[in-house]
């Protein structure tokens, strides 16, 4: 829990106000730095002398502060000073500094003008907030459908938050609705203007991506141990179109060059894997993909068992049988001889053939 | 006949030659813009804002006024590299001064900074000016340091930094997991990319109406755009990205010229947020103009794609997320301060000009946005005006990204 804390850093001075608006952000949907405050010169150079009491009397300052210091009081148990103790410390909730607003910004726990008995209270009156209900429900629709809402699903934004109200603030029954809505399910939509508000594919997020090829291949992209599309350090999740939640805080839904390089490379490490398992004579246990075709057969020779293994690894990839004449099946023959042409290894050839089949859009889009 | 890209990778797939791809965009100039973020905040007394005999701000010791034309540093004999690079390139640069940052938080000033707002869902400005281009590149912003707020234009923003987008460009990432697979040659990776292309673009064109089809085809834009980064990466020198800020923005501008890209974004080395020791900040600002100057000569020798010279297509835009206070703390070091100032050369920039003041205390007054000058009657400067303008120089309605801020007009060159 405290790892949300270190995420939105609030020392010295600032009293917790970071935290504050994080939770006002997050759970009310009111982020305070959206408002539009303007400073004059006279609250400027107020807050040039002294900050605080600029914050405490200046009328600007206080359509502000006067609600989001009350808040940011309840957070000094996450609160410390840089010592030799440091992470300890920031990872420990230390209620031994609850009082410490008395010592920063001088403001008492309190929310919208109701003072306030510590974080549970706090939590209750959160709750019992409507912003609250209207917020969550947002972010799960929007999160769900991969879309920013507009105006005009106001209407159906209130039903879910209905669902939601009515199953005491649970979030299972609001994403149930929001899965079986028809909208959610719309292979296609005729009317042009909603078309382009609402999509009838959704993209996978990187992690998504790593557990579905893993689910497939058996698969785990990890490097020294750390799993590459999950480590936000990494990098390859923000290059997948993901977040690291400093600088990029919003998912790309649109696959940017990022996205086909790491489906591309996580598909070839991928196909080796199951290649090199699936045709070793010596295997003793079954196959993860390849069951159709040994290490002898060609397209030549094995027509028959080639056509059966690449119909299996559609069908397995992207759960869309191919079509009795479909073009995948001689293509994917012809793809495995001309790679078999250049490199010569049956498990190239059917590495490379099995990297593309994972490079396919179903494993990108639902 | 202009062919688009998509007709020409059809064509360069059936060829073989992926190398018939640049010429598609060479014949319509676009403005492109390197921009260079000091994070944790400059100083701008340090060079930008100088003030001398101000009781209120102290200069750093041994620093002098230096002075070019219209525009006036902090100078001396620790500015060398400072004083070389305005001597040389003060008719291209302007310094914009007093510009508020509306935040002294690191994330936030920087997000305010970067993008005009505090909202995690506003592109930052490379990023608008890159999805807004015309022309296609293949990394229309590419990020090798420094932040990036990509907002919901995240599919434009290519991060280089850390080699991770080259081991996965050149496939090496596939040797270096915990199962490390060996590639197939260039020509079985070829051969590859095309039968997966095949399926994308037969995926597109079943799905072509509305949001949905136009993630399809973002798909198939961009595994186009990845192939001829594939096909071009020794071209480009792609396999070598580098990892100081030098290096970095020489090949920004290679990027550029090669029309891979139209923005880039470079951190500035150093540790600028000195709360204590803030002295360092002038050395730091040492080796950045060091840099600039290199990065100009280098512009100003290098043919153009639609100009005679790159320094006539390229903008230069150097910013921090905010300011250091005026007076030295205890520690010899100054905290975070919301004014703050922006150094823009080169295209499009009116040079030989100061943009915006401080007074006597470090803080921003009101100024002429036609002038640049303070004016008791004009306006605040904040850091969105800096950002609506650039958009302008980019050929950009501003209206449409941030509506009502207005232009900083005495920037541009047109005035």
């Amino acid at each position: 829990m405290t790892t949300l804390w270190m995420r939105y850093p609030s020392m010295g001075g600032n009293a917790n106000r970071h935290r504050a608006n994080a939770v006002s952000r997050l759970l009310l949907c009111d982020d305070y730095l959206t408002r539009p405050i303007v400073l004059n010169r006279a609250a400027v150079d107020q807050l040039t002398v002294d900050p605080e009491d600029a914050i405490n009397s200046n009328a600007t300052c206080q359509s502000c502060h006067s609600t989001l210091d009350p808040l940011s009081a309840h957070f000094f148990g996450f609160f410390h000073v840089d010592d030799e103790e440091g992470l300890r410390l920031a990872t420990t909730y230390l209620p031994e500094n609850e009082q410490d607003w008395m010592n920063y910004s001088g403001r008492e726990p309190g929310y919208f003008g109701k003072p306030t008995n510590g974080l549970q209270e706090l939590g209750q009156l959160i709750a019992e907030d409507p912003r609250f209900a209207q917020c969550a429900v947002r972010t799960m629709v929007e999160g769900i459908t991969q879309r920013q809402l507009t105006s005009e699903d106001w209407p159906v934004l209130q039903e879910y938050v209905q669902v939601f109200e009515d199953n005491g603030l649970t979030v299972r029954p609001v994403v149930k609705a929001i899965l079986m809505s028809e909208l959610y399910r719309a292979g296609r939509i005729t009317d042009e203007a909603l078309a382009m508000r609402v999509p009838t594919v959704r993209t996978v997020s990187p992690t998504q991506l790593a557990s579905i090829i893993e689910e497939i291949t058996q698969y785990r992209w990890t490097f020294s141990g750390v799993d590459g599309m999950s480590a936000p350090a990494f990098g390859l999740g923000v290059l997948a179109g993901g977040i690291d939640g400093k600088f990029v805080t919003v998912p790309s839904f649109e696959p940017g060059v990022g996205t086909t390089f790491v489906q591309e490379r996580l598909a070839q490490s991928a196909a080796w894997e199951v290649t090199t398992h699936d045709l070793d004579p010596g295997r003793t246990e079954g196959a993860i993909l390849l069951a159709y075709v040994t290490v002898e057969d060609r397209p030549e020779t094995s027509r028959a068992a080639f056509d059966q293994q690449i119909r299996y690894l559609y069908e397995r990839v992207t759960g869309l049988p191919l079509g009795k004449g479909a073009p995948e099946v001689d293509e994917m023959m012809a793809l495995w001889t001309e790679i078999y042409a250049l490199e010569g290894s049956v498990e190239k050839s059917w590495a490379t053939v099995l990297s593309v089949i994972l490079r396919d859009p179903h494993i990108l889009f639902y | 006949m202009k062919l688009s890209r998509r007709q020409l990778v059809s064509g360069s797939l059936a060829l073989g030659a992926a190398s018939l791809l640049p010429s598609a965009r060479a014949e319509v100039g676009e403005r492109k813009f390197l921009f260079f973020f000091a994070g944790g905040g400059w100083d701008t007394t340090a060079v930008f804002d100088p003030h001398y005999g101000s009781e209120d701000v102290d200069m750093e010791e041994d620093s002098e006024l230096g002075e070019v034309g219209n525009l006036d540093f902090t100078g001396g004999p620790n500015r060398q590299r400072v004083s070389r690079f305005f001597r040389k390139w003060a008719g291209k640069t302007a310094i914009v001064n007093g510009m508020d940052c509306h935040s002294v938080g690191h994330d936030s000033a920087a997000n305010f900074v970067m993008t005009g707002t505090s909202a995690s869902s506003y592109s930052d400005w490379p990023t608008l000016i890159a999805a807004s281009s015309r022309n296609d590149y293949p990394m229309p912003h590419v990020v090798f340091s420094g932040p990036a707020f990509p907002g919901t234009r995240g599919e434009t923003v290519v991060r280089a930094g850390g080699g991770r987008l080259i081991s996965l460009l050149n496939g090496a990432i596939v040797g270096q997991s915990d199962a490390p697979a060996p590639l197939v040659s260039s020509p079985a990776d070829r051969i590859a990319d095309a039968y997966a292309y095949r399926r994308v673009a037969r995926y597109a064109e079943a799905r072509m109406e509305g949001l949905g089809g136009a993630r399809a085809l973002s798909l198939q834009d961009n595994l186009e755009r990845a192939m001829e980064l594939e096909g071009r990466r020794f071209e480009a020198g792609l396999d070598d990205l580098g990892t100081d800020m030098r290096a970095q923005a020489l090949q920004a501008i290679e990027l550029f010229r090669l029309g891979l890209s139209r923005t880039a974004m470079v951190g500035i080395s150093g540790g600028w947020d000195t709360h204590a020791n803030n002295v360092r900040q002038g050395m730091q600002f040492e080796d950045f103009f060091a840099v600039l100057d290199e990065v100009m000569e280098r512009l100003s020798t290098t043919p153009g794609t639609y100009k005679p010279w790159m320094s006539d297509e390229v903008t230069i835009v150097a910013l921090s997320e905010f300011g250091r206070t005026p007076l030295l703390n205890g520690g010899n070091g100054k905290d975070h301060w919301p004014f703050s100032s922006a150094l823009v050369v080169g295209a499009g920039v009116a040079g030989n000009r100061r943009v915006g003041a401080t007074d006597e205390g470090l803080v921003g007054i009101p100024v002429d946005f036609a002038t640049g000058l303070a004016d008791d009657n004009g306006d605040m400067l904040g850091c969105e005006n800096l950002g609506v303008t650039l958009l302008r120089m980019a050929s950009l309605d501003p209206g449409q990204f941030l509506p009502g801020v207005a232009e900083l007009d005495a920037l541009k060159a047109s005035v």
